[in-house]
């Protein structure tokens, strides 16, 4: 079973999102600590989501959807 | 949670004190029919809270309640002392207690249940704690204890291993490995995408001009979501429906005395539906497809062409025609010009060009023989005449324009070459393909309607088959006049299920077409932001979901490897088949799990014994347990597993392998078994071959003797460690 980072490795690396942005150069070592200080905004925003997840257990949408929003204002 | 001792108080047969101290992995508890095992596992399941309430009301030992004078009190309790892993110093003891009275008139009266615990800490300090429920749900929530005992050989069966599926195998999955995290986070997903498409749909709503047409397309679709969540909880009635209906169906199957003609039937059926189920995928009644991709179209264009090539050919004709006659007159004024200048027609003492150039050069006049010195007054007169006639000769040898200065019929052709080459070919291929289409789907449709008509004839057959038992039995006459109500209802419903699937398409398509016009209009409402960001969590939720069910595949293939493994272990030397887990996509569009006993060639195993449905069903649970101890996040995830008489079905060889089998896998299990045990003149025996078995702790149950078989105040059930 996949670790968070292993997640959102196999998140950015799925040919759902192919063509959509460029995969990091690090992508096979890529933690959600340096994904959400990414400049691309689908990086940011998995790293940030996959994070707000592992913090809190008990996490609900609202919280999550907020800080994403506020995340990707800064870079799109 | 590992249950280290029971402590039973006058529970039923258990007359007393009585303790059974219980190791961390295989526990065997041996008694034969009627010693007291199921006793046993109700006293656990009773403190568990999963013992049914009515049988509460019998829970006190007849010799205890005897001894009692009238008025007089006595206590019936169970006690499970239990640590939340192995070896563990912090105790946890939760007792259920019911007290009973002798009334006056011989009959009991039970007090309430009193659900107590009581906590040990590490430095040795004992709290008493009154909520005995909230500890249990604490050390052995209820979800993981319902998928923890199993009272007999067909509780094992919590899946349907028929292929028919449901949700139990999910919902164990789901708790003992770290798909239910996944769960989780593909809900948290699908939320942040929905909130942006709000707050998208929020934004264009106030914003765009086409305020009015915006919320209809709204109010549109959400009334469509409406329907479908409606269609689709009609959609999992009728399929529950339809499975209890196939479950009674098949309960009343198994009275049919003609068991083996049965079974050839029910396989006939069987192959006959997978016959239709392959031939109908060769019905393709995309014609829509035909329609716009390949043209279809364009089919009577082949009238429309013909005609264009005809005024093509006419206007081609006319043109050659115009064409011909311009060079003709091109060619006759040229002629004239030359013939007006090189064949001079003019008076015959007039000199022609060339002559008049011969005598400019010889500075001589020829017509009237005398000189003409070049600056001579005779000399430039020559000279201005030579030079009219150049003049002249220029003028009238000017080009002719064409007839036709653009070439549009050449550009016509091209189109009709290219038209013929690329339309008309493929309108061709696709005219025959549709025709091979429809003889297709017409022969496919009349070979699956005769393969229906089959089906209709077995089952008939199989009705008869029903009815053959019990002509002369009036119970069996109302079970085949049930049994036919079912048959039909199962068809009506699956006719239901078909309606209501094709309905949810339908509604889905419709859907989609209002999405994509929301979206225009989302798209043009100016607020960039909120579009890309919705475009990127969307994108982000549906590529988790699949990253999802990946991790969900990888998981059950791990099942399906740990499974066959232990279906291996338990049927050492004798057929067994394969365990196949798949997931498989509901109607509904919800995921579920099924479990299919397979061959080597991938085909379901059709009537295995009850010994390998035993087999098949106990690897599962096993593999599950087994897979439950890998889980990472949870620092403890083992549970005990308590069975009551699970290998019934078993011979004496197959129960040891699957004890050992058992005995080799990690995680606390207690078994009741009556196997290994042998009853001689009252006398209760364990067997020889019983020796040679491993596990942490066994007992022998059985009654103390004498008793009187008709006096339940004499029954009395005794453990003895072995």
């Amino acid at each position: 079973m996949s670790t968070n980072n292993e997640l959102l490795r196999k998140i950015l690396k799925h040919p759902e999102l192919d063509g959509m942005f460029e995969i990091p150069k690090n992508i096979d070592k890529l933690t959600i600590s340096e994904a959400r200080v990414s400049d691309d905004p689908y990086v940011s925003a998995s790293g940030e989501i996959l994070y707000q997840l592992s913090q809190n257990k008990n996490v609900n949408s609202n919280s999550v959807y907020t800080t994403v929003q506020q995340l990707l204002k800064t870079k799109l | 949670m590992i249950i280290n001792k029971i402590a039973l108080k006058n529970y039923q047969c258990y007359y007393g004190e009585t303790e059974i101290v219980l190791g961390k992995d295989l526990n065997i508890l041996l008694g034969a029919n009627g010693e007291g095992k199921t006793k046993l596992f109700e006293a656990i399941m009773w403190v568990l809270d999963m013992l049914n309430k009515n049988q509460e009301y019998s829970v006190a030992s007849a010799k205890a309640f005897d001894e009692l004078e009238v008025g007089e009190s006595g206590t019936t309790s169970v006690a499970l002392y239990v640590t939340r892993e192995a070896g563990d110093r912090e105790n946890y003891t939760v007792i259920k207690e019911k007290r009973f009275v002798k009334k006056p008139n011989g009959g009991i009266r039970y007090s309430e249940v009193e659900y107590r615990a009581e906590h040990e800490n590490l430095a040795g300090e004992r709290n008493f704690i009154s909520d005995g429920k909230s500890i249990l749900n604490d050390l052995f929530p209820y979800e993981y204890r319902q998928y923890s005992n199993f009272e007999g050989e067909e509780a094992l069966d919590i899946f349907d291993t028929s292929g028919g599926g449901d949700d139990s195998l999910v919902n164990l999955i789901k708790l003992f490995s770290n798909a239910e995290k996944n769960e989780k986070y593909d809900k948290i997903f699908k939320e942040i995408y929905l909130k942006a498409k709000a707050a998208e749909e929020k934004a264009a709503k106030s914003n765009s001009k086409n305020e009015r047409e915006y919320k209809r397309l709204i109010g549109e679709r959400d009334s469509k979501l409406r329907t479908i969540v409606q269609k689709r909880e009609l959609l999992s009635d009728t399929q529950k429906e339809l499975a209890q209906l196939s479950k009674r169906i098949s309960e009343c199957e198994k009275i049919v005395d003609n068991n083996e003609e049965f079974n050839t039937l029910n396989e006939r059926i069987k192959s006959r539906e997978e016959k239709i189920k392959k031939k109908s995928l060769n019905i393709s009644t995309r014609y829509v497809d035909f329609l716009f991709d390949r043209k279809w179209i364009l089919m009577h264009y082949r009238e429309v062409l013909d005609g264009f090539n005809k005024k093509y050919d006419i206007l081609e004709k006319d043109r050659r025609d115009a064409e011909r006659s311009h060079i003709q007159k091109q060619a006759a004024a040229k002629a004239l010009v030359i013939a007006r200048h090189d064949f001079t027609a003019l008076a015959v003492n007039v000199p022609d060009r060339a002559t008049m150039q011969e005598m400019l050069d010889e500075e001589v006049c020829k017509v009237c023989s005398r000189p003409a010195e070049k600056g001579s007054e005779a000399y430039e007169f020559m000279k201005s005449k030579l030079e009219a006639l150049i003049k002249d000769i220029e003028q009238t040898d000017e080009e002719i324009p064409e007839l036709f200065k653009f070439n549009y019929l050449a550009e016509l052709r091209n189109e009709r070459v290219l038209f013929e080459e690329r339309v008309t070919s493929d309108i061709d291929s696709t005219a025959d393909d549709i025709k091979r289409q429809f003889t297709i789907n017409t022969s496919t449709a009349r070979e699956i309607k005769e393969l229906q008509e089959e089906i209709e004839d077995f089952v008939a057959k199989k009705s008869e088959l029903v009815g053959s038992k019990g002509k002369t039995e009036d119970t069996y006459a109302s079970i085949i006049a049930d049994y036919m109500e079912w048959v039909n209802q199962r068809s009506a419903k699956e006719g239901h299920l078909k309606m209501f699937t094709s309905d949810i398409e339908n509604l889905n398509a419709d859907i989609g077409d209002l999405e994509s016009k929301i979206e225009k209009i989302n798209a043009s409402s100016g607020n960039d932001f909120l579009s890309l960001s919705k475009k990127i969590l969307h994108a982000l939720s549906q590529t988790f979901e699949k990253v999802k069910n990946e991790e969900f595949d990888k998981i059950l293939k791990d099942l399906e490897s740990r499974a066959n493994k232990i279906f291996e272990e338990i049927n050492v030397e004798s057929f067994q088949g394969k365990i196949r887990v798949e997931r498989y996509k509901l109607v509904s569009g919800r995921y579920s799990v099924r479990v299919e006993h397979v061959l080597h060639d991938g085909n379901r195993f059709m009537n295995p014994n009850q010994s390998l449905k035993t087999s098949v069903n106990i690897a599962i649970i096993m593999a599950v347990s087994e897979m439950a101890q890998s889980k990472e996040e949870e620092s403890n995830n083992s549970y005990p597993l308590i069975f009551d008489a699970p290998i019934s079905s078993f011979d004496k060889d197959k129960s040891s392998q699957f004890l050992n089998m058992l005995n080799s896998i990690p995680g606390q299990k207690i078994i009741m078994l009556k196997d290994f045990v042998s009853k001689e003149k009252g006398i209760v025996k364990v067997m020889d071959e019983f020796d040679s078995l491993s596990c942490d702790s066994s007992y022998l149950l059985s009654l103390k003797r004498p008793f009187n078989k008709e006096d339940l105040t004499t029954i009395e059930t005794q453990v003895r460690k072995l």
